[in-house]
């Protein structure tokens, strides 16, 4: 399904076409596996990317398929078959799409470049629980094993017990010997190096953002958003660390030369909750008022946001599991709300857009409590709107223009006085 | 100076001549399915009316949905930048506005000194907007201008969804063909929409001096059931109607200065 109104992201830099052969060859491998006789995997990015490292074991990530669906606009199509197959528009517009092309009789040829179907299941409830439920009829629908990995919802904070953490240890120690016993072999000396490829590559992320803090911004959401997918799928790969290593060095000369994503920036703007993914050119609409999206927190959201110096190789499970159960997507409102603000502050955001998914049972509850303490800490309005990131017929250009136009213009006219 | 403000909204276009600070004319008038030519003989007849000519007017504001189509080199404005500037032009001390149009409604919070704090628009749904409010007109075959007296008239508090116009006018039918009295109809249909309304204005606690404008302020019995529901006193406007393109003819200036 395909509309006029919708158009691709500009992206800006060299790096973010590196990712995307990245991104191509990740599933091109998945798929060479498959026709060599080794189980594919699908799973979840908050199940540690290492663990699937250490077993050699090639996994898709649930939150990543539909972005490559939903970027060619075939969304709509596929959240559809899932609806034909009974699900509700209620049940989250991500996981109605992968089951769509789960259980799609066939698929565009494009599509069939990124697509595997899975042999085994590892499902989480970090951070909704309808995901393993989603998990559950595509096992059911191929007839392949289940694991389900428990993760304890994180109450604490970035003080998270020694009991929780050893829980999840345990829990993916489960995972690992359920995938042992499915035929992979684990090397506990492969995990110990992802462990210290999975630091330094955040410990880049951090560098990286640190130069997007720049004035005028080097770097807009929509290369951002290209540019998280490592912290996703590369976690704890070399791949992943000279990805970033690269795009350190651009974003270091873009800054040296004070080359900004546009010449006369204005407005610096952030973005919660997902973006259009089928229209990622609605972030750069916002330019022809000289503003640009500085940062969307979609970009921190699996791996992106927690300290790597709690990464210890000698250590690797319960850095891991540490890692996961301090990820800002695992419903603590407070770790999620003081991040929002940090980043406000960090980046200069002078607005901050939040649109609302609703098939979300995650995000818009957040929208209120960050709306507030954004406004109250930073003195910075939030401007709240229906969009569905992933299913594109839910899409609504004038509406969704309109508000970005009210928004600037009102942030506008404030700098103006 | 004289400058003119359009409105080009989804059911209705607007035109205002304003001199200096004093509006010397205005005009409203269905937008139909053409809303170039809707403007250009809403700007014919404002301009009769004053008096003047196109060439008297030395710049043009534009807003509403169909802002990007009106025949004259316009200084374009979004309705909630036009809406607060219009709105404070009437009533230097409010610090807000309702707005339900033809196919949209929103809410805005300003400060005194008409910086926007916050706003609310309604998403892609007809319910809490003017089209709703025709639909039910004619479903109950009552003209548009009578809905707010006779709904006045209610003698019991009915429930009409307020989620969805389709669903509502379901509702409603049915409720007719029960012999559920007009008037009670009338004042759930005014319900619904309020809630809806008011669900905008809280979700950016918008309270104090609140005006409320576009065509629907007329509708005495949906104001007054939105001043029940907010628990305060909307303030209508003289011209309620206007107010957005006043707000456009506004800018016109302000840029222009």
């Amino acid at each position: 399904m395909t509309t006029k109104v919708t158009a691709p992201g500009k992206k800006s830099l060299q790096t973010s076409l590196e990712i995307g052969k990245a991104v191509k060859a990740y599933y091109a491998n998945i798929k060479e596996a498959k026709e060599k006789g080794v189980p594919v995997i699908w799973s979840y990015g908050l199940i540690p990317r290492e663990i699937f490292n250490a077993l050699d074991a090639p996994a898709i990530y649930l939150e990543h398929l539909p972005v490559v669906i939903g970027t060619k606009q075939l969304s709509g199509h596929y959240i559809q078959i899932a609806e034909e197959e009974g699900f509700s528009r209620d049940v989250c517009a991500f996981h109605r799409c992968f089951l769509g092309c789960a259980v799609a009789k066939e698929r565009e040829p494009y599509l069939e470049k990124f697509f595997a179907p899975p042999d085994i299941i590892v499902a989480t409830n970090l951070p909704c629980m309808s995901e393993s439920k989603s998990f559950l009829y595509v096992a059911d629908h191929y007839g392949i094993p289940y694991h389900f990995v428990d993760a304890p919802i994180n109450t604490w904070g970035s003080d998270i017990p020694d009991y929780a953490v050893e829980y999840y240890v345990d829990q993916l120690q489960g995972a690992i010997d359920f995938l042992v016993e499915h035929g992979f072999n684990y090397n506990r000396d492969k995990l110990k190096e992802s462990v210290c490829l999975s630091k330094r590559l955040v410990e880049l992320w951090n560098e990286i953002d640190g130069y997007r803090k720049a004035v005028p911004s080097p770097m807009s959401s929509v290369d951002g958003f290209t540019a998280c997918y490592p912290l996703v799928s590369l976690a704890g790969t070399q791949l992943g660390v000279t990805l970033y290593e690269n795009l350190l060095e651009e974003l270091k000369q873009k800054v040296a030369n004070k080359e900004g994503v546009l010449d006369n920036e204005k407005l610096r703007l952030m973005w919660f909750g997902v973006p259009p993914v089928y229209n990622m050119g609605l972030l750069n609409y916002v330019e022809k008022y000289d503003a640009v999206v500085v940062k969307s927190m979609v970009e921190y959201i699996v791996g992106g946001a927690y300290d790597p110096s709690i990464m210890d190789p000698e250590r690797p499970l319960e850095s891991l599991a540490y890692k996961s159960l301090v990820d800002i997507i695992n419903p603590t409102s407070e770790n999620m709300v003081d991040f929002v603000v940090k980043t406000v502050k960090e980046f200069k955001i002078d607005g901050l857009i939040g649109s609302v998914k609703r098939s979300c049972g995650l995000l818009p509850g957040y929208m209120r409590l960050i709306k507030d303490a954004v406004y109250q800490e930073v003195g910075i309005p939030t401007s709240i709107f229906d969009l569905d990131g992933m299913d594109i017929r839910e899409y609504d250009d004038v509406t969704s223009k309109a508000n970005l136009d009210s928004f600037v213009e009102s942030l506008l006219a404030s700098k103006r006085k | 100076m004289l400058t003119a403000g359009i409105d080009a909204g989804s059911l209705s276009t607007k035109v205002v001549i304003l001199n200096q600070d004093k509006i010397m004319a205005y005009e409203v008038l269905a937008t139909g399915i053409d809303i170039g030519a809707a403007t250009k003989r809403a700007m014919d007849n404002v301009l009769e009316k004053a008096g003047i000519s196109l060439q008297d007017v030395e710049s043009i504001g534009s807003t509403g949905v169909g802002k990007k189509k009106v025949p004259y080199k316009s200084v374009q404005g979004t309705e909630v930048v036009c809406d607060t500037k219009g709105a404070l032009y009437f009533y230097p001390k409010s610090n807000g506005v309702i707005d339900i149009g033809g196919e949209n409604c929103r809410a805005i919070k300003f400060d005194a000194e008409g910086n926007i704090v916050d706003f609310a628009l309604n998403d892609k749904c007809a319910s809490g907007t003017g089209i709703f409010l025709d639909a039910m007109a004619k479903a109950l075959r009552v003209k548009p201008e009578e809905m707010g007296e006779l709904s006045l008239q209610s003698t019991e508090d009915i429930e009409v969804t307020s989620m969805c116009s389709v669903f509502a006018e379901s509702e409603v039918v049915s409720m007719i063909h029960r012999k559920v009295p007009k008037n009670n109809i009338l004042r759930g249909i005014h319900k619904s929409i309020a809630s809806r309304v008011v669900g905008l204005a809280n979700r950016i606690l918008l309270e104090g001096n609140v005006i409320i404008i576009g065509g629907i302020a007329k509708n005495i019995g949906l104001v007054t059931t939105l001043n029940e529901l907010m628990n305060s006193e909307l303030t209508v406007p003289e011209k309620p109607e206007v107010v957005g393109a006043l707000g456009a003819a506004l800018l016109a200036r302000e840029r222009k200065e």
